[in-house]
């Protein structure tokens, strides 16, 4: 597993995102936390490096799933990190159409489905991770 | 469509029997066309706009009324005359001449209004007004009058009350279908808030469900991954998992329970079980268990309490409460700090929670305290919407009162008062009605 893959996970319950991200980093991720859309804009921003994939929920306080992806597309430096929606949506699959991700997890989700759906978007967009 | 048929009695006018049929039939078939246009009318004006064009036509009167009962009063709502009446106007029962149709419950018929007792002169002198005849709408229960007037000397016949009396007939079922309609479409409109409003709940509960259910489903499978050795392991990490897995597990059966809740209390009563206790010290470990609650959303808990405020109500209903409102506080006002007051006022308990967030829009304040009412939209912001409604119903089987101030984007400030001693007679209390 390529220790610099990093994924950023955008999700404001802390359960979830605590247990995304532990999951996550015992396989070998680098991981990033944002409690909403803002602070995920704030820390990319920041980052000396974008990450290699977002996984985004979509109903958040102060920037929501929806808000985030517009301000994200329109931003150069940001625009080609691809996303993949974690969402209870109902109708997750146009959600996701709509703003382009990459791939979509419906909550509640698998732990394996989560960890194929992240090495396989990290491959398609970089490489393999192994 | 003008059709005059003031038809005379044979005796007043010496018309044949041949006129005097055809000019009964001439009406008789204007008041089928009027039962038709009245019966797809669905408003009081369309009602009024066709009664008071039909009277003159019906009487050849020259001007017409359409009054309604307005409490004590007679409103004058509409008319079709060849000058002003009264239209617009209000007068006492006791003092007008379609008030004494009413509470007669039978028809007036007036040859010479100034040597009428009934008839307040002064109101008639401004207008053309010498001769009436007037019928009550609804002779059983009168909801109205229908008034004709005439400019010169007139005795209203037996024939022209009659087709009077037939309007007023039609008028009066027109008026209930009217109201029918209108509570048909009140309840429809109701029906049709319930169920978006039970869909909208179905789609906000499933996700508030799933969200301790994936915590608790990802725990899990990490848990047995780590015991499974896929991963690197050691027994902190594993017993970190499963603490996780609990926690989770223990919202979703509060989630549960807070719908089981507010269920119960739409179908039957709320009980308490009292018991006396400290309520500062009871708002203190609310506040301490929400500490990292407040970490996470950046808040800081400032409590402002005497030592001690003894009272009896019931300990887990006024914590259920305050961990309500103070978990709304967290979550609207995140990121700046939520202060807490508790006091005794007199024979009461204060309690305030007041947050710096984003305040609740005027526009739904009315429904905060509502099944599913919330102050921000839900793609912004979880919960069942379910938080503020328990509390005023805690709130209000103890006889106390809750209320809020807010404006929006400076905060909201949540107050309570509680007596100190809930009495026994108040442990039950019925539902209030959102």
């Amino acid at each position: 597993m390529n220790e610099l893959a990093t994924v950023m996970v955008v999700e404001d319950d802390a359960d979830i995102s605590d247990a995304i991200a532990s999951t996550l980093e015992d396989h070998g991720y680098c991981v990033i936390v944002a409690a909403n859309g803002q602070e995920a804009l704030d820390k990319l921003r920041q980052a000396p490096k974008p990450p290699h994939l977002i996984l985004l929920d979509l109903m958040m306080p102060v920037l929501d799933g929806w808000q985030f992806r517009e301000v994200q597309k329109g931003d150069p430096a940001l625009a080609d990190v691809p996303v993949v929606l974690l969402s209870a949506h109902v109708d997750i699959r146009s959600a996701a159409n709509q703003l382009a991700a990459v791939a979509w997890l419906k909550k509640p989700v698998d732990l394996r489905a989560l960890l194929e759906v992240v090495e396989e978007c990290y491959k398609r967009t970089n490489g393999s991770m192994a | 469509m003008t059709v005059r048929m003031n038809q005379p009695t044979p005796a007043a006018d010496g018309a044949t029997p041949t006129r005097v049929v055809r000019a009964q039939l001439s009406a008789t078939e204007r008041l089928v066309e009027v039962a038709q246009e009245l019966s797809l009318s669905r408003d009081l004006d369309t009602i009024m706009e066709v009664v008071r064009r039909v009277a003159r036509e019906l009487t050849g009167a020259d001007g017409a009324t359409f009054v309604l009962r307005d409490g004590d009063l007679c409103f004058y709502a509409d008319e079709d005359a060849i000058s002003p009446l009264w239209k617009g106007h209000r007068f006492p029962m006791t003092e007008c001449i379609s008030g004494w149709t009413m509470l007669h419950k039978e028809a007036a018929v007036i040859e010479d209004v100034y040597a009428d007792a009934r008839i307040p002169r002064e109101v008639y002198r401004p207008t053309f007004v010498r001769s009436l005849a007037m019928v009550p709408i609804r002779t059983s229960a009168p909801v109205g009058a229908i008034g004709n007037y005439w400019a010169v000397r007139h005795r209203a016949t037996e024939g022209e009350v009659k087709l009077l009396r037939a309007l007023a007939d039609l008028t009066s079922v027109a008026m209930e279908n009217v109201n029918l309609y209108a509570e048909l479409k009140r309840r429809m409109r109701e029906a049709e808030d319930a169920v978006r409003a039970r869909e909208e709940f179905i789609s906000v509960a499933a996700h508030e469900l799933r969200t301790p259910l994936t915590a608790m489903l990802l725990q899990l499978q990490r848990l047995e991954a780590l015991s499974a050795g896929e991963v690197r392991s050691d027994a902190s990490r594993r017993d970190e998992c499963a603490s996780r897995a609990v926690a989770a597990a223990q919202r979703f059966a509060a989630l549960v329970d807070g719908l089981l809740d507010a269920s119960r209390l739409t179908h039957g009563y709320i009980h308490l079980n009292l018991e006396d206790f400290d309520l500062a010290s009871a708002t203190r470990e609310v506040i301490d268990r929400l500490a990292s609650t407040a970490k996470r959303a950046g808040c800081e808990l400032r409590l402002e309490a005497p030592s001690s405020v003894p009272g009896r109500w019931d300990l887990l209903r006024v914590e259920q409460v305050l961990t309500n409102l103070l978990s709304n506080a967290l979550k609207y006002g995140a990121g700046r700090p939520v202060h807490v007051v508790v006091e005794r006022r007199d024979d009461r308990a204060h309690i305030e929670v007041r947050d710096h967030g984003i305040g609740i829009p005027p526009e739904i304040a009315g429904k905060i305290f509502e099944r599913f009412g919330r102050a921000g939209s839900i793609s912004h912001y979880g919960g069942l919407g379910l938080g503020l409604y328990l509390a005023r119903q805690v709130i209000e089987a103890h006889d106390g009162t809750i209320r809020f101030e807010s404006r929006p984007s400076e905060g909201c400030t949540f107050s309570i008062d509680l007596p100190l001693r809930t009495v026994p007679d108040t442990q039950t209390s019925p539902p209030s009605t959102p």
